[in-house]
């Protein structure tokens, strides 16, 4: 989970503690847009060898929920 | 006979038209730096309004004649690929056959593809020549995308640049066949589009921030989805198809389609390739669309293709449509940037 957090730290270039339910497309602390998607998805694709998709962020509410969704695909 | 990659020659807006993205005025100055740091593209050049896309391939295209000294009369196919023709017909390379001093018996005419005409070009010309037995063709790839472009429009201002380039393909003996990879998926028309045409009429309205259908439409997300997806698989189709005839082929270098630095950096990294191996001109030059893979072939001199080189080229994007191919080349010759005042 640390390590998608970080994913999303440098992404965003936010400087906040983010927890894992944050809702992340919808808060104060990160200004979600598309090269904020741009970068998220490159991080994610090098520290976990996933790639997302775009519905898979739409259908993510928290960093929790797009966590798991990386698991799952991890696995597959 | 087979056909191989003779010469590159390629034509943009001198260093006066040339914008920085730095200073972009509806972007705030931590937006700015990040945009760069992450899409990769620094300055783009913006011509003047009296050039079209054709000016910058036909100053390439002569440039090729003239300073290689190829006798007219061999170039048999001119294929002009651009999305910013002079006319909505006739087709450009009509004009462009003429303009180069070309002859009646050649074949002209144009393709409407972008960010993938490179590669596409390259099937089309070179099986056109192969099949005709052709002795010299030109593929002439350009777009002056700061005419499809609004200004004020903050998802597609900051990325392209206008240019033309020109490539030289002829006859020989000795040459390895190409080896091609070519796709398209209609699902994704309207991830890259202008919406104006004989569908939906030519409405002149702009909206609230000046933007009309003549301007370009662009879905971020949705492109690179696409990219990140199909291009790692594209590639590995045409190496290791080109591997199971010879396994120990290696691969000099990677020329990819020039998009979006966070992009390529991700398709490197799908496919295990060092960015030493992907040159890039994206800080310079930005997105030169289907110019971008011969702009970045010459940015690497005369001296780089001195050497015989294996090379994959892959172009992606608007269509959607993307083509991959692997090249041979020996001898290039590489021209001198032609920039136009």
């Amino acid at each position: 989970m640390e390590k998608l957090i970080e994913c999303f730290v440098d992404a965003m270039e936010c400087s906040g503690e983010l927890t894992k339910d944050l809702e992340f497309k919808n808060c104060s602390e990160i200004e979600w847009d598309s090269l904020g998607f741009l970068t998220l998805v490159a991080n994610v694709e090098e520290e976990f060898g996933v790639v997302l998709k775009a519905d898979d962020i739409k259908s993510s509410r928290t960093i929790e929920d797009l966590y798991n969704l990386i698991m799952t695909k991890e696995k597959k | 006979m087979e056909i191989k990659i003779s010469a590159i020659a390629c034509a943009i807006p001198s260093k006066r038209y040339e914008i920085s993205n730095l200073n972009y005025h509806l972007l705030t100055e931590k937006e700015r730096q990040r945009f760069v740091k992450v899409v990769g593209i620094e300055n783009r050049r913006w011509g003047p309004k009296n050039y079209c896309s054709s000016d910058y391939c036909y100053a390439a295209a002569e440039k090729i004649l003239k300073d290689l000294n190829i006798e007219r009369q061999d170039v048999g196919i001119v294929v002009y690929v651009t999305q910013t023709p002079d006319y909505i017909t006739p087709a450009t390379a009509c004009s462009l056959q003429t303009k180069l001093g070309l002859s009646n018996g050649t074949i002209a005419f144009d393709v409407n593809l972008g960010c993938s005409g490179f590669t596409y070009g390259l099937m089309i010309v070179s099986s056109i020549m192969k099949n005709l037995n052709i002795k010299h063709g030109l593929l002439l790839a350009g777009d002056s995308p700061s005419k499809m472009i609004c200004p004020d429009d903050k998802t597609t201002a900051m990325l392209f640049s206008d240019a033309g380039s020109a490539c030289l393909l002829s006859l020989d003996a000795k040459a390895k066949p190409f080896l091609y990879d070519c796709n398209s998926d209609g699902t994704g028309a309207g991830t890259i589009m202008v919406k104006s045409g004989y569908r939906n009429g030519f409405d002149p309205k702009p909206n609230e921030i000046g933007k009309t259908d003549f301007n370009l439409d662009l879905d971020g997300a949705a492109i690179m989805d696409f990219t990140v997806s199909q291009i790692p698989i594209s590639v590995k189709k045409v190496v290791e198809n080109a591997r199971s005839n010879n396994p120990n082929l290696e691969i000099d270098n990677y020329f990819f389609h020039q998009a979006n630095k966070v992009v390529n950096d991700t398709v490197a990294s799908r496919l295990g390739l060092k960015s030493a191996n992907i040159p890039s001109t994206l800080r310079e030059y930005g997105n030169t669309s289907s110019a971008s893979i011969p702009l970045t072939m010459l940015s690497l001199g005369q001296e780089y293709f001195n050497t015989k080189r294996n090379i994959i080229l892959c172009g992606f994007g608007v269509g959607l449509s993307w083509a991959t191919i692997l090249a041979e080349t020996e001898n290039l010759k590489i021209l001198d940037l032609v920039e136009l005042d």
